[in-house]
């Protein structure tokens, strides 16, 4: 067995990338998988706060709630959605296209994530514009007298919340999924070694689900 | 000592057999999963024009952890993971519904004065600027 250090293979682009205390690649990358849950775990935790603070509010103002959600742009909300689920769309395609070792087309597919992403902040943008120019705005500068002031002010109040929490989301995903994409460029990620991209994947596509469940409770409801 | 070492082979082989099942996940999944996504956000718009009554709220929140649970299924490749990875999820969601549980069983039991007040409570010259 003296001659075994001999057989070892040549180090792969995966095994460069091995730190020494996993004793596989694989092993390493599923840790790394499993630690970006155990993030994405306390990122749904965070949400819940808002979420609990919606279900209460909407307990004690049912009708305020819906009459508020009402004068929402449902139509809007429903391209933001679709935006989104697009978005997630490429970004799973940016994933399998490193897999296959096409990187090019990778990093297109993660550069038309972030433009979908940037069109989601554009067009949230445009209906806090709106929501504001109706005196729809947060806490005491809501100016509007069209409703039953109190609860659909709590409405306003947790729609910016949530809207503004996920937005900013929205917006670190872009910058990560920017930087991933210039590195996916430069060729630094393959079949062999993909964890940074398959990571920020995770990441879009949880923001992506918290959106799935703002979309019916904020404007369908 | 030959049984951790079972053990270590056994959870070995089965990181291995996720990152095979992970490399054969194929883009035609991707399209189908990206066509129901698309086809259920459709059918969730289009219900909400029409009165369904009391059942409205729930079947739009069952039309969304649907269409969640396809995203990480298939997007996030939870499908083609075990064991923690579902846990960290499940556990996640278990706490968010036990705390939604508890506050809502909160407010919904408490003796009716006791709740913050409504526009009821407003002095009948408010135009509503929180003055």
């Amino acid at each position: 067995m003296a001659a075994a250090p001999l057989s070892w293979p040549a180090p792969t682009p995966a095994a460069a990338h091995r730190q020494a205390h996993f004793s596989t690649a694989a092993q390493q990358s599923h840790a790394a998988r499993l630690g970006m849950w155990l993030f994405l775990a306390t990122e749904i935790l965070l949400f819940a706060g808002l979420f609990v603070a919606y279900g209460y509010y909407r307990s004690l103002f049912a009708v305020e709630f819906a009459q508020a959600s009402r004068e929402l742009d449902r139509v809007l909300g429903t391209i933001d959605t679709l935006v989104l689920i697009v978005s997630s769309f490429s970004m799973a395609m940016s994933v399998h296209f490193i897999r296959t070792g096409r990187p090019r087309t990778a990093a297109l597919c993660l550069l038309a994530t972030v433009a979908l992403g940037l069109t989601f902040l554009g067009l949230h943008a445009h209906e806090y514009a709106h929501d504001l120019a109706a005196g729809h705005g947060p806490g005491r500068f809501y100016r509007s007298t069209s409703l039953p002031v109190v609860g659909a002010s709590m409405f306003y109040c947790v729609y910016y919340l949530m809207t503004g929490l996920h937005s900013l989301h929205v917006a670190a995903g872009c910058t990560a999924l920017g930087w991933l994409a210039w590195r996916t460029f430069r060729q630094e990620f393959s079949a062999a070694y993909l964890t940074p991209v398959e990571l920020g994947g995770m990441y879009w596509h949880l923001v992506d689900s918290i959106w799935i469940f703002l979309y019916p409770l904020l404007y369908l409801l | 000592m030959v049984s951790v070492m079972s053990l270590m082979m056994e959870s070995r082989s089965e990181v291995e057999r996720e990152e095979r099942a992970l490399a054969h996940a194929g883009w035609p999944r991707y399209l189908l999963v990206l066509a129901a996504l698309v086809a259920l956000t459709v059918i969730t718009f289009g219900l909400s024009y029409v009165d369904t009554g009391a059942w409205s709220g729930a079947i739009a929140l069952l039309i969304a952890t649907g269409k969640a649970s396809l995203v990480v299924l298939f997007f996030m490749h939870l499908r083609e993971q075990r064991g923690a990875a579902r846990a960290y999820l499940l556990l996640s969601l278990g706490f968010v519904l036990l705390l939604l549980g508890g506050v809502l069983a909160d407010g919904l039991t408490r003796f009716r004065p006791a709740l913050p007040a409504g526009d009821e409570a407003l002095p009948p010259t408010s135009e509503g600027d929180g003055s």
